[in-house]
């Protein structure tokens, strides 16, 4: 039987009551073990787990001191991902599980830090020849975000041929400056909002 | 009415404590339908999304227990999430950090696992030798408690074709990188960026 919060009435007799005054206890019970260790269980009250269907873009709200965790749908995933609403609906949402993980050495991906940090990295080849290649991050894009601010960059070798960034870093890209020699790839990694 | 917890008493009458009764039922309801899904609803018991508060003292976890929560960030100095593990180990602000908005930062952010990642700008001299350049320490960001691990990426000011820095002896201490430059660049006024974690 569901809850009835109308019970009982001020006519009620106990006789007519104690059926749906117990079947309340019932349901609060069966309510409470849900998520939550249940009242004959050791540590009452507390969580087992949180399951956090999707709130499908109607977005908690947040006071001066409170925070909130939810799920909706990641806009660069499409699919349910864990996030943070800030003090006082800051729209800055921080997104917990949102991301593309590489699943090699040679790819790219990114991750935002639930503190708000976009991470990409990369990676790009070059030619033999000396000279200033510009290197663009993935995206934007249906699964990559882009940069806000020009991103912090840092860049890894893969062969002797000398290489270091250079000119001005932007949201879409950053220039290296390599001397002669075949076989130079790079990995990079960007940090920025 | 407010929920009451010391009702109904043994002497009372039906027609004396009906009235309560009624009101502990709806108040258990309102209360539950706070963050959570309601009474005969499919999501019933499960959490819509869950609002923290700044409490007075951070949770503790016993035993294999962990919490979440709220708390000010010390380095920010507004709320942040915090992870705090088993047995009511060290407490992490999961959302805290410094977001760089420009290409020489700096930044920094800590995993909940407790690594400390800081990342910036260092100056790279004209002349080659051996230097050291302090990790970046202010109010808003935090210094490390253990040698870091530390990466270097040398930086032109503007784009010098096929002209690279060499540094080497990537070392340093937990206030401090320390770098030889084996190649004297061609022009002063090099940076690099770096990259270290630690905690």
């Amino acid at each position: 039987m569901p809850y009835n919060s109308n019970i009982p009435l001020s006519t009620d007799r106990i006789s007519s009551s104690q059926e749906g005054i117990q079947q309340n206890f019932q349901a609060i019970s069966d309510f409470i073990d849900i998520n939550h260790v249940g009242f004959l269980g050791g540590l009452p009250g507390e969580h087992t787990v949180i399951t956090l269907p999707s709130v499908e873009d109607v977005l908690p709200t947040t006071g001066d001191d409170e925070m909130a965790l939810f799920s909706n749908i990641g806009a660069f995933t499409n699919r349910t991902e864990l996030f943070v609403q800030r003090p006082n609906n800051d729209p800055d949402l921080c997104s917990i599980s949102q991301g593309r993980p590489t699943t090699g050495p040679r790819f790219f991906g990114w991750y935002r830090l639930p503190n708000g940090s976009l991470l990409k990295w990369g990676t790009r080849a070059f030619d033999a020849a000396a000279g200033n290649y510009p290197v663009t991050f993935i995206g934007p894009g249906a699964r990559f975000p882009e940069f806000r601010t020009p991103p912090w960059v840092l860049i890894q070798n893969n062969s002797l041929v000398r290489a270091d960034i250079s000119g001005v870093t932007t949201v879409n890209g950053f220039t290296v400056s390599k001397a002669v020699g075949a076989n130079l790839d790079i990995q990079y990694i960007a940090i920025g909002t | 009415m407010a929920y009451k917890h010391n009702i109904p008493q043994p002497a009372d009458e039906l027609r004396f404590s009906q009235a309560d009764i009624l009101n502990n039922f709806q108040a258990i309801e309102t209360v539950f339908e706070k963050n959570h899904g309601g009474f005969g609803t499919n999501i019933e018991g499960k959490h819509k999304f869950v609002q923290m508060n700044i409490q007075g003292s951070v949770g503790t976890s016993v035993g294999d227990q962990v919490v979440l929560g709220v708390q000010l960030g010390a380095f920010s100095g507004i709320p942040e999430l915090y992870f705090r593990g088993e047995n009511s180990g060290p407490v992490r602000n999961i959302t805290e950090g410094l977001n760089n908005t420009t290409a020489i930062g700096p930044g920094w952010y800590r995993t909940a696992s407790g690594t400390l990642v800081k990342w910036g700008i260092v100056y790279i001299p004209a002349a080659a030798g051996t230097y050291n350049s302090a990790f970046i320490v202010a109010a808003n960001i935090p210094p490390f408690a253990t040698t870091p691990s530390m990466f270097i990426s040398p930086i032109h000011p503007t784009p010098q074709l096929g002209v690279a820095i060499n540094l080497v002896n990537l070392t340093g201490n937990v206030n401090n990188l320390n770098f030889s430059l084996v190649t004297t660049a061609t022009l002063a006024g090099y940076f690099a960026n770096i990259l270290a974690i630690g905690t």
